[in-house]
């Protein structure tokens, strides 16, 4: 049991026996009161309220804005145009299916890697080797660059003229393509930093999963002569798997957010070759100050988004029921 | 013999193995660093200079703008007041998720959780306007605000993991001795989870330093912080890398030495909910 259902079973009123039992029913009824109200109510109101001031009713804000043609300059004069937003966004000719297909290129493209990228180097991490904490260290780095800064380093290491990349690829005697100026190659290049920006926290996470696991059953499967393969597949694997679905979740629903590091590299172009979502409701917001048709576009991924999060805390809520029946 | 040879193979494997990570990870944040001390000429130098005569130009240029320090004094402002009140909100609300089960706690909790999720993008519009009509636009508390509802999911998630790793009996002790929950919160506890306090406080100051898409729509010329600055230079007609990768380098310092102070406790926020459920 954990310390919060124990405490939950007294709040109701069960007195248990003993010396604790007393503790716990002893003038808990003034303990957990402040100015008149239930503390827990008095400790979590100033968050929530800031929470539905700033989050909450925006949304609802942006639900009715979604049903206007509101622009932000006032050229057009205000109207209700119903559901017309939805119909322009989700028609077969809408340019937002174009940003939907980038998007996800751009998270599954790059999550592929990250994951490929985070479990291996989480496996070689978990073993003993010199330098391992250096390494460990080192993948820290990234993370702590902001994504902004990232996208500018990148820039310069891209660059068709004085870049590092087109120098090396031009010493081996190919001719580099203007990585974030080509319809073909722009979007991979972006991706080529977020792989570089998130893969450390794929590898971060991995390991925390890979260190949880009993050495135990290891010793014991090798015992028996499983080779190092059938202990990582038959064993290691299926251990870690619940926590590889969420880290894959976490990252696709990451990938949805994306806006600096694509503002800053690409902003988007060439053309719409890299325009994600985010880029897609900034353009239509704050380029064509759109701002009804913006909300219905912010309404759309919020619902995607929504969609992607059920899956998410079905996955945590079973991992804590499991985790209190192993404790219990 | 034969065991033996394998094994320094796979040694000298490993070594390379370290190195190609390293260098992939830690080159660019090299190219950035070394590109702040570089002159212009040897930015544009064709192939690129690995050797050069360092210059520190561009970070006095920098440090003797006042519209630079400005920018930092912002930032600093912005990003110190809103950990300060994410911590204290966040340490509210955790300790009473953690320590009651009331009816809609399970909802409530879990509703922040979808709150982390949602893309920032989705409130701009709606924001935007509303700052507009409160006269919130351009100013520190407006972002602080902003910043602030953006970082609670973190620092209650976080927090809470703390709380709950801490024994009701201590807390149980103390009231016998008289306190009252707020004071066995604040003499009992909160000095005992000082760690994971300030892993929380570091992760909530990593958001709020690096934010970007508020500060840049919300704000204005009396909020820019270092990120908006940043990507001010990109508008310019003639882009002086130098300037951009010597700002690039303050901007990424502050974190990087707070990060490295407590690195080990950072990785269950970065986790968050991921591995411990």
């Amino acid at each position: 049991m954990t310390s919060g259902e124990q405490h939950a079973s007294t709040e109701q009123g069960q007195v248990s026996v003993g010396m604790q039992g007393q503790v716990r029913t002893a003038g808990a009824e003034r303990r957990n009161r402040l100015l008149g109200l239930p503390l827990h109510f008095i400790l979590i109101a100033p968050t929530f309220l800031i929470v539905f001031g700033l989050l909450v009713y925006p949304l609802g804000y942006a639900i009715v804005l979604g049903f206007s043609n509101k622009i932000l300059t006032g050229s057009v004069p205000f109207k209700w145009v119903g559901l017309e937003n939805y119909f322009d966004l989700l028609g077969a000719d809408s340019e937002m299916w174009t940003s939907v297909g980038v998007t996800l290129r751009f998270a599954l493209v790059g999550v592929f890697f990250e994951f490929i990228i985070g479990l291996s180097l989480a496996l070689l991490l978990n073993r003993e080797f010199r330098g391992r904490t250096w390494l460990r260290v080192g993948l820290l780095v990234p993370l702590m660059v902001p994504p902004l800064a990232s996208g500018l380093i990148w820039r310069i290491i891209y660059d068709d003229q004085f870049g590092v990349f087109p120098h090396l690829i031009r010493t081996v005697g190919a001719n580099p393509p203007i990585l974030l100026g080509d319809p073909d190659w722009a979007l991979y290049a972006v991706v080529a930093t977020e792989v570089w920006r998130s893969s450390p926290f794929m590898v971060l996470v991995l390991l925390a999963a890979l260190q949880a696991q009993p050495v135990e059953t290891i010793e014991a499967a090798e015992v028996d002569g499983a080779s190092g393969w059938q202990v990582f597949r038959l064993i290691t694997l299926p251990f870690i798997t619940p926590v590889i679905i969420v880290a894959l979740l976490f990252r696709t629903v990451d990938a949805l957010r994306t806006f600096d590091l694509i503002f800053l590299l690409t902003a988007g172009g060439p053309g719409t070759t890299t325009e994600v979502i985010s880029m897609f409701i900034y353009r239509w917001g704050f380029r064509h100050f759109k701002l009804g048709f913006t909300s219905a576009a912010s309404i759309l991924l919020m619902i995607a988004t929504l969609i992607i999060c059920i899956f998410y805390l079905r996955m945590l809520v079973a991992r804590q029921a499991e985790v209190q029946l192993t404790q219990e | 013999m034969a065991t033996k040879n394998l094994k320094r193979i796979r040694n000298v494997a490993m070594i390379f193995v370290v190195a190609a990570v390293w260098i992939f990870y830690f080159f660019p944040i090299y190219w950035m660093v070394s590109s702040s001390f570089k002159t212009r000429v040897d930015t544009f130098a064709i192939p690129p200079k690995w050797l050069f005569w360092p210059t520190l130009q561009f970070y006095l240029n920098s440090f003797t703008d006042p519209k630079f320090l400005k920018v930092i004094q912002n930032s600093v402002i912005i990003t110190g007041t809103t950990v300060l009140l994410s911590l204290l909100l966040g340490a509210w609300t955790a300790y009473a998720f953690a320590r009651f089960r009331f009816k809609g706690s399970l909802t409530l909790s879990f509703s922040l959780i979808i709150a982390r999720m949602m893309p920032p993008i989705v409130f701009i519009v709606p924001l935007y306007l509303l700052f507009n009509s409160l006269k919130l636009r351009n100013s520190h508390i407006g972002l602080i605000l902003v910043f602030t509802v953006f970082n609670l999911p973190f620092t209650v998630w976080m927090l809470k993991s703390f709380f709950e790793e801490v024994p009701i009996e201590l807390e149980e002790a103390a009231w016998i001795d008289g306190a009252s929950r707020l004071q066995a919160m604040g003499r009992v506890i909160l000095p005992l989870i000082a760690p994971g306090l300030a892993a929380t406080a570091v992760f909530a100051a990593l958001l709020a330093w690096n934010e970007f898409l508020f500060a840049l729509l919300l704000g204005g010329p009396d909020t820019t912080t270092l990120p908006v600055f940043l990507s001010g230079f990109l508008g310019e007609r003639d882009v002086e890398w130098g300037d951009i990768m010597a700002t690039a380098t303050v901007a990424v310092l502050p974190p990087t030495l707070l990060v490295m102070l407590v690195q080990q406790n950072l990785i269950k926020g970065l986790t968050l909910g991921a591995v411990k459920g």
